[in-house]
């Protein structure tokens, strides 16, 4: 009578206890965001932030997912900030190490998606002087905001909620916020002339940087560079980019990614014969410049590709000028060949037959 | 006596072996490797004193790889496979464009030929099962489209509104030898011949002469030259 009810109830587990034994839910973003840099940070941060979560189980059952932001360094399975609230969404109680619950699932169904429309921003938090303390507390250095999703519990038939055994939760997604710019080049560019463009690589220790994205290339006519290529030190807040540019103007900065590579990089549609100067900045993938490297100069000039140089040899004399071929009137040449390959053909077609 | 004998079964043997009734293999695939130099300079004197001509200004007169696949149709004729068939190439060379002004600025100019042929050929190829040997000719006609491009990859040009781009007619010929690799392993050759249905496979070297100048127009480049191409062809 034991075994038996004994096996019962194993039975019973077996069958009844998968229901309870919950699956990983899984967490992401509607739009995987970049990295968030120091000049658009306050932005970006009240951008529209789209989370979803899924609980990778089948639809018979009702689903409570709870959507968990941490805003502090620490990683996402220490709890403790999330303790003493017990709502969902809860208000973040202590900005400097914010953490809580932003969202939970309202129809009790195996995945939902909310959206932040204020971003990060939107959460309202209570520490002092709110909003803008949060965001300006999370702009102020290099740091994470982990998301999770945890799986409360499953809702059977009968409206009450079987909290899961366990805390399942699905892994951490991460924005991440980088306020640090990269270093600039540490020495100036190598600048090669070339007809109407200048040719510019980077030394070798400035390449294959893994903190640069890629790089702006600046070049200005020496005569219209101001001697001041490099900022001017800032008053705490981030210096805007043309701060950073120095006397070059916004328009003659181009981007490129070549250079951290190693490989060349032509910056066209200059005028021969004029002295420019040239700096190359470094970005990382959060957008933020580099200063401006030491400064090079250098001159375009003309020169001869192979096409001119022919014509140039020619001094005047008949040679090619481009073009399909031009075959003399009274040449028989083609017609020689021709024939022979007809005569070729004639006499394969005898040969089948 | 026992020479003569000797020398009739030979005889009689080659005979069978040129009568034979064996179905040739219907197409023959070529892929070539050449050092090729257009022969442009020639269009400029030499002289004691003059300048360097064009070519060799810009690219040192150093040739360049030239890779050629060609594909032809064959039949069986007395001892030898005719074919006629069509070739494709690429060749390309970069050179350095040329300060007029003595400044010290540089920059790249480079030079693209795609080649292209429409030949037909003779391989003396019956007594490959004695002498894995097969001499080879070849005669037609080439049309090479070539391109000049500056420095900053743009296509340039002779005079403004001249671009450096256009086609070049000529001929070609070509002598040559392939090595029937099927002797080496045998084995493999079958196995080749049942999986991938090659029937032969060769080592090629062949000597190839091309005048390429639009037969002879003063207002062409001649882009002829000799060149001793190195291959695989592959009976199909």
């Amino acid at each position: 009578m034991v075994l038996r009810h004994t096996l019962l109830c194993l039975g019973w587990a077996v069958l009844v206890m998968p229901g309870l034994a919950l699956a990983q839910p899984t967490l992401t973003f509607g739009t995987e965001p970049d990295p968030i840099g120091a000049l658009e940070c306050d932005l970006r941060l009240t951008e529209v932030l789209t989370l979803s979560a899924t609980a990778n189980e089948d639809s018979d059952n009702n689903y409570v997912l709870q959507i968990v932001m941490y805003t502090d360094a620490g990683d996402t399975t220490d709890d403790a900030c999330l303790s003493g609230v017990s709502t969902c969404p809860q208000t973040i109680l202590n900005v400097s190490s914010a953490c809580g619950c932003i969202a939970e699932s309202s129809a009790k169904e195996p995945s939902f998606s909310t959206t932040l429309n204020g971003g990060v921003a939107g959460l309202n938090p209570t520490g002092t002087g709110g909003v803008n303390d949060l965001v300006g507390f999370l702009c102020e250095a290099d740091r994470e905001i982990r998301f999770r999703t945890d799986l409360i519990g499953v809702e059977p038939e009968d409206g009450s909620l079987d909290v899961a055994a366990e805390n399942t939760s699905s892994d951490a997604i991460t924005l991440t916020i980088d306020v640090t710019a990269p270093q600039a080049p540490s020495a100036a560019p190598t600048v090669r002339a070339a007809e109407g463009a200048l040719v510019v690589t980077l030394d070798a220790a400035d390449r294959n940087n893994d903190d640069v994205d890629s790089h702006e290339v600046c070049v200005q006519a020496a005569s219209n560079t101001s001697e001041q290529n490099q900022p001017s030190t800032g008053d705490g807040e981030p210096l805007t980019l043309e701060e950073l540019r120095g006397g070059f103007a916004a328009t003659s900065c181009k981007m490129t990614s070549q250079l951290n590579s190693g490989a060349e990089y032509r910056y066209e549609g200059l005028t021969n014969d004029i002295e420019y100067t040239v700096v190359v900045a470094a970005f990382d993938q959060a957008g933020n410049r580099s200063a401006n490297s030491e400064a090079e100069t250098a001159a375009p000039s003309a020169l001869l590709d192979f096409a001119e140089l022919y014509t140039a040899r020619l001094g005047g004399a008949a040679g090619e000028t481009g073009g399909c071929a031009s075959i003399p009137a009274n040449n028989t040449g083609p017609l020689a060949v021709f024939g022979l390959l007809f005569g070729f053909t004639l006499v394969m077609r005898r040969s089948r037959q | 006596m026992i020479r003569i004998l000797y020398t009739t079964l030979l005889l009689s043997s080659l005979v069978s072996v040129a009568t034979a009734d064996e179905a040739p293999p219907k197409y023959t695939l070529d892929i070539q490797l050449g050092s090729y130099t257009p022969n442009i300079d020639s269009q400029f004197e030499r002289s004691a004193g003059s300048v360097l001509p064009p070519y060799e200004s810009a690219f040192s007169g150093d040739p360049s790889l030239l890779f050629k696949i060609s594909m032809q149709r064959n039949i069986a004729t007395p001892i030898g496979t005719t074919g006629i068939g069509v070739s494709a190439g690429y060749w390309c060379k970069e050179g350095k464009a040329i300060a007029p002004t003595g400044s010290d600025a540089s920059d790249t100019t480079e030079m693209i030929i795609y080649p292209f042929q429409l030949q037909a050929s003779y391989r003396v190829d019956r007594w490959l099962d004695y002498v894995p040997l097969a001499p080879i000719a070849r005669v037609g006609l080439s049309y090479s489209y070539w391109r000049i491009y500056d420095g900053s990859d743009s296509v340039a040009e002779f005079a403004p509104g001249q671009k450096a781009t256009g086609g070049t007619l000529g001929w070609h010929a070509a002598v040559g030898i392939h090595l029937l690799l099927d002797a080496l392993d045998p084995e493999a050759a079958i196995d080749f011949e049942r999986d991938a249905g090659l029937m032969n496979t060769y080592f090629t070297i062949e000597y190839q002469y091309s005048r390429v100048d639009d037969f002879g127009s003063a207002e062409s480049f001649r882009l002829g030259d000799e060149v001793l191409m190195f291959g695989l062809a592959l009976d199909i």
